[in-house]
């Protein structure tokens, strides 16, 4: 990955290209910016920009990506290079201060092994061991000549004030949905499929990746959207049954994440999947459901937007969301309301089960009333 | 890869290369061995990112090629082999099979190339000094180096390339170790005359680990650039990277002029020193030394425990003295010297003490009294 080609970030690549073309490389960055825009991706990108032994001879800035020094630093071996990240997955862990005072203070004071400058990257920074600030604001103090420190974040509001002062900032931001459709289909996506992801996304780049690499993500929106589509055929007194298949689908996509975790190279792109951070210690369930509930808004907004003649979210379910008759504009309405409802319920702690299975029952409930004008459904009421 | 080899090669090159596997990382491929055959020879290599470790096995080789395999779960299987022929031999990209007799093993490993290269120096500067006095210079120095990695300059060992030979340096603020080997010891082997680098203190460790003294063995050749230096004895390299930073001043802490001494048995002083650090265990093991008309005494008191005296025959000139040190750092220091006895050289009872091998104009020692 060059730093030219980080999607929609075209603000923050600009001013680490000329920081390297103009000889005016920091010694100490801070990238922030929301969760999954490609901030990680960018340090590794830098990385090797600053490292690569074959530069673009017209754009010194630009990594070749194929020499060792690139390679390694892709496959997280190059000895001058250094990320360090809190151990396993679990949202609640931190970097150590052992880590922080190794890989960091000391090993800062190591001459470069092959390259020409030593690169640390803290990610997230947000997330070290208490106590720690000081001994990272030791290493920010004085690095040596060849050192660059990059502190990557999607919350600086939690670092204390004397950490941003001593770096140079770098913001990040939401990527625009086209920019993104545009990187999916090079990624070799259909334009419908790509469209769908890149607006699920809600703008994270690496969560779209992430998305098309693993076709199981895709599986998951697909099932959802199906059972929607398919919610008007179904009775009344389901809901049990329909919050178990949603609930099914969020551990199908955890599952999917799970599996594909390795193989994924972008920023965190699975850890936290949607718009929601993830409850301490609510496990992979409580983070990925938020998810599944924005695919089913993504339903609803589509069956207004079809209304309105406006552009879709899901292009490639236009023929079932318009299969519905229109004129349901206030249930529709009350659906979504009913679900970001539940979203924000479970953004508090609420009990999955409970808030899915009344959720269910909400939506079961829309189509019933339809269905309650009609004379079959008066006739088996009696 | 597919390669035969002798077992108790195999073991004892597997010894020296993976106590260098790091056993402090975050990624997998780095607590694992590279196993690369090539010609007559396997490379066999470990690298934690600080210090990298080569051997070369002489083997046959049916089929070269590379993988890598834990280091611990290779060792621990060849360590318990019967000494006989080994087969080696890459079934995948990444799992090595191996028997021996009627043993056989498969183990799953990762491809060559997620192995990070040991750094080559080339190009650097270089001399040959025998096992045996390096070894000296390391074992002289080592131990005054700083355990606290906060101060990274301090941990390292100085090593300084000069006209006069070889030195290493080393010091932790309270004491210093200086060894020197004239050049007459030292053979040039190309580059910059005069040169200096800091060493990581773990790196010459594991470079002493290697080392044995003895007239038949190879010479160490040493081998630094900018970035890093290589230790070279027969078929086991080395590799480690160099501390960046100005290292203290050290010639300025050592006393020029001094007017009062005490020659003393070493061995008798080293085990009075020991008895008595046993009292003042609880008291940062200060130990008071008095020097007057042929004896040194050293008494030790702590309010809990009781009190220390010895006395020591001692030749002493100049005025009498009383000086208080600590006892950690005196024991290091007459434990690694060889000479029958020692001097002992002062200026005052503020000021730091020399501590001198009689016969060995090569080796210093200097370390802060404490307070009386
Ligand atoms: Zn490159």
């Amino acid at each position: 990955m060059r730093l030219g080609d980080l999607i929609g970030q075209t603000r923050a690549a600009t001013a680490l290209r000329n920081a390297i073309t103009r000889h005016r490389v920091s010694h100490a960055y801070l990238f922030s910016g929301p969760h999954g825009v490609g901030k990680s991706t960018a340090a590794l990108a830098f990385a090797q920009a600053l490292n690569c032994d074959r530069p673009s001879p017209d754009d010194p800035a630009a990594a070749c990506g194929q020499c060792r020094s690139c390679r390694l630093i892709s496959q997280g071996t190059h000895p001058d290079v250094r990320l360090i990240s809190p151990p396993g997955k679990r949202e609640t862990s931190v970097i150590p201060i052992d880590r922080i005072r190794r890989d960091l203070v000391y090993d800062i004071n190591l001459r470069p092994a092959m390259g020409r400058r030593k690169v640390y990257i803290l990610d997230p920074a947000d997330r070290t061991a208490p106590f720690s600030i000081h001994t990272i604001l030791k290493a920010l103090e004085e690095p040596p000549p060849y050192a660059v420190i990059i502190l990557v974040t999607s919350r600086p509001a939690l670092l204390p004030p004397t950490i941003p002062s001593r770096c140079q900032q770098v913001a990040f931001q939401l990527a625009g949905i086209e920019a993104i459709v545009h990187h999916l289909q090079t990624l070799g996506l259909d334009a419908p499929v790509a469209a769908a992801i890149a607006a699920l996304s809600g703008g994270r780049v690496a969560w779209a990746v992430g998305a098309a690499h693993h076709p199981d993500v895709l599986a998951v929106r697909n099932a959802l959207l199906d059972l929607c589509a398919g919610l008007h055929a179904r009775a009344a007194s389901g809901g049990l049954r329909l919050a178990e298949e949603i609930k099914l689908q969020a551990l199908a996509l955890s599952q999917a994440q799970n599996d594909g975790e390795e193989q994924t190279e972008t920023e965190d792109a699975s850890s936290e999947s949607g718009s929601a951070p993830a409850a301490a210690g609510g496990g992979r369930l409580r983070s990925d459901l938020p998810w599944c509930l924005d695919v089913i808004v993504s339903w609803y907004r589509d069956r207004l937007a079809a209304a309105h003649g406006a552009p879709l979210v899901n292009p490639d379910y236009a023929e079932a969301v318009s299969r519905r008759k229109s004129g349901r504009i206030a249930a529709d309405e009350r659906a979504i309301a009913a679900i970001l409802e539940t979203k924000h319920s479970l953004q508090r702690n609420a009990n999955v089960d409970l808030a899915l299975e009344s959720l269910a029952i909400k939506l079961l409930a829309e189509p019933a009333t339809m269905r309650s004008s009609s004379h079959s459904e008066r006739g088996r009421a009696r | 890869m597919r390669v035969t080899c002798n077992r108790s090669v195999l073991h004892e090159a597997l010894q020296h290369v993976s106590r260098v596997v790091a056993g402090r990382t975050t990624l997998p491929i780095l607590s694992n061995v590279l196993l690369e055959a090539q010609g007559g020879k396997l490379r066999i290599v470990a690298y934690d990112m600080e210090i990298g470790a080569q051997s070369k096995v002489p083997v046959e080789t049916a089929e070269e090629g590379a993988l890598t395999v834990p280091a611990r779960v290779l060792g621990d299987v060849v360590a318990s082999l019967p000494d006989a022929t080994v087969e080696m031999a890459a079934e995948e990209r990444s799992v090595l099979g191996l028997s021996c007799g009627r043993s056989q093993y498969t183990i799953h490993g990762l491809p060559a190339e997620e192995f990070p290269a040991l750094p080559e120096v080339s190009d650097g500067s270089g001399f040959e000094v025998s096992q045996g006095k390096m070894r000296d210079l390391i074992r002289s120095t080592i131990f005054a180096a700083s355990g606290d990695e906060a101060r990274a300059i301090l941990t390292g060992v100085l090593l300084i390339r000069g006209e006069e030979g070889v030195k290493m340096v080393a010091t932790d603020s309270y004491r210093l170790a200086v060894k020197s080997a004239p050049a007459e010891e030292v053979k040039e082997t190309g580059g910059d005359a005069e040169w200096r680098v800091i060493i990581p203190a773990r790196a010459l460790q594991e470079v002493n680990r290697m080392l044995a003294p003895g007239e038949e063995r190879p010479p160490v050749r040493v081998q630094a650039s900018e970035q890093q230096i290589s230790f070279e004895v027969g078929e086991y390299t080395l590799v480690s990277r160099l501390i960046e930073g100005q290292f203290p001043n050290y010639a300025r802490v050592i006393p020029e002029e001094t007017d009062r001494s005490v020659e003393v048995a070493r061995e008798d002083l080293l085990a009075a020193i020991k008895r008595a650090a046993i009292v003042a265990r609880a008291e940062a093991s200060k130990l008071v030394f008095r020097m007057q008309e042929g004896t040194l005494t050293i008494s030790a008191e702590s309010g809990d425990v009781g009190r220390a005296h010895e006395e020591l025959a001692a030749t002493v000139e100049g005025e009498n003295i009383e000086i208080a040190f600590s006892a950690e750092y005196l024991t290091d220091v007459l434990g690694v010297m060889e000479s029958d006895s020692v001097l002992w050289q002062f200026t005052g009872p503020l000021s730091s003490g020399l501590l001198k091998a009689a016969d060995d104009p090569d080796y210093l020692y200097v370390v802060m009294p404490m307070q009386l």
